[in-house]
Order: C-alpha cells, then sequence, then structure tokens
C-alpha cells in the first residue's frame, strides 16, 4: 500500500526541496546521493 | 464454524473497504496492497526551474525524465526512471564562490537512472533496487531492498527498508585545495505502516534513520568545513481524506527531520485534489517548511565566527529560515488511460519566517520557481 501520487514529479520536488533546504528526504530508501549536499 | 463464518464476513468487508478506497480519485492511486501492480505506466514529464535573489538571477535548471512500470509476469513488476538535468548559473548570494547543483558552475549536468524489481508472495512483497546518478563531480550508486506486508483483510501494510549508497566526490577545481576522489557512504534503514482506516480515508506513516560517513564538506565555498558524518532521522507522515459531496480529495502531509549537523525541520503540506467535469482535475498546493540551523553555520558577515581548524559553514541552506510553497496542477484524463498535466510551484526562503525561534539575519531572501508538464500513459 503506496502513497505515490507520481514517481517522477515526487522525485522532482523532493530533488528540488534537498538542494535549497538544509536535508530532505524521508519515506523511502537507496535513492542514492547527489552532489547539492 | 460460526467464528470461522464470522472472519471470513469481516475480511469481505475489510476487502470491500479496500476495494471502495481504491475506487475514489485521490485515496490510493498506486496498488493499496503488496502485490504487484496490475498495469503498466509510461510518463514522461518536463520541468524548467529557475531561482533568483533581489535583483540576481541565480540558477535554472532544464529536466526531462522519463518512468515506466511494466508487470512481466503475474507476481513479478519492473519499474525504472531516467532523468537528466541541465544546469546553469550560481547558487545563493553571500557566502560562495562559483557553484551550480552541486557547486559547479555555469554548465553543469546530472544524469541519473533507477531501477526496481518487485515480486509478490501472497500478502508480500519484495522489492529489490538500485540506483546511480552522474554529474561532473559527483558519482552516487546505490542499492535497496524492501520488504511489504498486508494484512490478511488488506486495510493496512507494513515496510520494512534498507538501501546503501556509495558516492565519490571529485572536485579539482576545489576552492579549499583540490578534492580527489574522495568517498561518501550512506546506509538507509525504514520502518512504515499504512492503514487504510474508512473507505474514504487512508494514513501512512514512516521513519527513516540515515547513517552517513565520508565528505560532506562544499568544495566551492570557501572554508567550508563539515563533520565527516551524519545522522538523520526522519518521521513523516501522511494523511488523504476524501469528500464525497465535493468529490475531493484532501492529502495532507508532516515530516520532522533531526540531524547530527544540528538541523531540525518541520514540513507541513496541505494538497486539494479537486475533479471537475470532463476528466479534468485541480491540485492547489501549500506547503511550509521552518528548520534551525546547523551547530556550525556562521551568520554574515563572512567570515565571522571562522576558527581555522574547527567545523564551519557560510552555506544558506545550512542556516535558520522558513519557507512557503505555493502551486497548482491541473490535469485532463483522456480516453485509453491517458493523462496530461501542467503544474507551476512558487517557492520563497525567508530568514524572519522561520518559527520556533528566530532565523538566521543577514541573508537575501531566496526565490523560486518550476513548471513541469507531463503525460502518462497506462495500459
Amino acid at each position: 500500500m503506496r502513497f505515490d501520487t507520481d514517481h517522477l514529479a515526487d522525485k522532482n520536488a523532493q530533488h528540488i526541496y534537498q538542494s535549497r533546504e538544509g536535508a530532505g528526504g524521508g519515506g523511502t530508501v537507496g535513492g542514492g546521493g547527489c552532489g547539492c549536499n | 464454524m460460526a467464528a470461522t463464518d464470522a472472519t471470513s464476513d469481516a475480511c469481505e468487508r475489510s476487502a470491500a473497504l479496500v476495494a471502495a478506497a481504491l475506487a475514489l480519485p485521490g485515496i490510493l492511486p498506486i496498488a493499496a496492497h503488496a502485490q504487484a501492480p496490475g498495469e503498466g505506466v509510461v510518463a514522461l514529464r518536463y520541468y524548467d526551474y529557475r531561482d533568483w535573489q533581489p535583483g540576481v538571477d541565480r540558477m535554472s535548471v532544464r529536466s526531462p525524465s522519463l518512468y515506466a512500470l511494466a508487470p512481466l509476469s503475474d507476481p513479478l513488476s519492473v519499474q525504472g526512471s531516467l532523468v537528466y538535468d541541465s544546469v546553469s548559473g550560481a547558487s545563493p548570494l553571500y557566502h560562495d564562490t562559483v557553484s551550480g547543483a552541486s557547486g559547479r558552475g555555469i554548465g553543469d549536468y546530472r544524469t541519473a537512472g533507477d531501477v526496481k524489481v518487485t515480486k509478490s508472495f501472497g500478502d508480500s512483497a519484495l522489492a529489490v533496487g538500485a540506483a546511480y546518478s552522474h554529474e561532473q563531480d559527483y558519482i552516487s550508486r546505490a542499492a535497496s531492498i524492501e520488504w511489504r506486508r498486508s494484512s490478511a483483510d488488506r486495510n493496512r501494510t507494513y515496510v520494512v527498508g534498507f538501501g546503501a549508497a556509495k558516492d565519490r566526490i571529485d572536485a579539482p577545481e576545489g576552492v579549499n585545495g583540490a578534492v580527489l576522489d574522495r568517498p561518501r557512504e550512506t546506509y538507509d534503514y525504514l520502518l512504515g505502516m499504512t492503514q487504510v482506516l474508512r473507505a474514504d480515508a487512508v494514513v501512512e506513516t514512516s521513519v527513516t534513520w540515515s547513517d552517513g560517513h565520508g565528505y560532506y564538506s562544499d568544495p566551492y565555498k570557501l572554508l567550508d568545513a563539515r563533520p565527516d558524518h551524519r545522522r538523520i532521522f526522519t518521521w513523516l507522515t501522511r494523511y488523504n481524506q476524501y469528500f464525497a459531496g465535493p468529490d475531493a480529495t484532501l492529502r495532507l502531509a508532516y515530516r520532522h527531520l533531526r540531524d547530527s549537523f544540528g538541523d531540525r525541520s518541520h514540513m507541513l503540506e496541505a494538497t486539494w485534489v479537486q475533479g471537475l467535469p470532463g476528466g479534468f482535475t485541480v491540485a492547489p498546493t501549500l506547503r511550509y517548511l521552518t528548520q534551525s540551523a546547523a551547530d556550525f553555520y556562521r551568520d554574515p558577515p563572512f567570515p565571522q565566527g571562522f576558527v581555522p581548524g574547527d567545523l564551519h559553514t557560510a552555506d544558506a541552506r545550512l542556516s535558520a529560515f522558513g519557507a512557503w510553497t505555493l502551486g497548482v496542477r491541473v490535469a485532463k484524463a483522456f480516453a485509453g488511460g491517458v493523462t496530461a498535466d501542467v503544474a507551476i510551484n512558487v517557492y520563497r526562503q525567508r530568514g524572519d519566517w522561520r518559527a520556533g525561534g528566530a532565523g538566521s539575519p543577514g541573508l537575501a531572501e531566496l526565490s523560486a520557481r518550476w513548471i513541469e508538464f507531463g503525460l502518462e500513459k497506462r495500459f
């Protein structure tokens, strides 16, 4: 049972917030890192 | 025998509950149990992002992406995505020299992909995934395993997950000296549960623990020296409620995050998914985040508070601030399982918008907007 609404839209938003805020994520594992710190 | 019949009846009623929840728009968009999804999906998405500070354009990103989910056989499915980011510009004012998404400067890019295979075993499902991301100065390789188990009545699903990522940072033009082939390893642990409360209400909650070691400093920010480990605790809860009267679904999310850098944040998000005639859906979203500063963040003027050999950053992303996002998505469903959507989000962060404490002083506010176009086909 999952809450995903749109895989790509969710990933895009998560990446944007992660690159603009101190830390992000949650609810998933193994997504890999990025150089946006 | 009577007890068996009663149990059977209860299971049938519960199954009907899940089926009813599935039938409502926006409540459970993906399969509401641990079994492999029965339908395939191909989706394309393009987003255009840019941010700015007063009088100065900062960074812009253009990003096409592709997602596909295919049921290979009854108990087996595979899904994956690809994304390419083209980045130009510089990161926020103050404290930085040249930079892009990874601090690299004008002309950076990111290519990333992930794949996940899911196999069902009755009420359980096991998913194994891999992800890869490549920037000019950064490579990330990740793997994950996730196990889901549904209750006999399918109203509750538990999930346990583990992920590992091995990253490499290679920045020979780092402003504090060349950073060559420095590693970072991260291990993620996930525990979660989803519960169908009623036919029109579903709640999900999960905790994630992330334990990372390696290089965390920003090679393109002067005097940036961060700890060599980062532990992050995240609690995420989401609640979806359907309202029959207006034919709409309210989606609420709350996330609390705290980490060993000293960051503490609270995020609240609310989306109203309104069904309209003609297959249209309009979904306004409001999101608020408040975060504290990292223990080693120093306020401007740079390099105030810098002590050689001590941890130090002037990265505004690790400062204390509040941020609002206002967005709207409009989607149209066509015959044949095709859906198209367009979305725009506007974002702003300011020190004095922080709740629960003072924001970091002396930073220019940061604004951003991103526009998305999506096309999806289910078969």
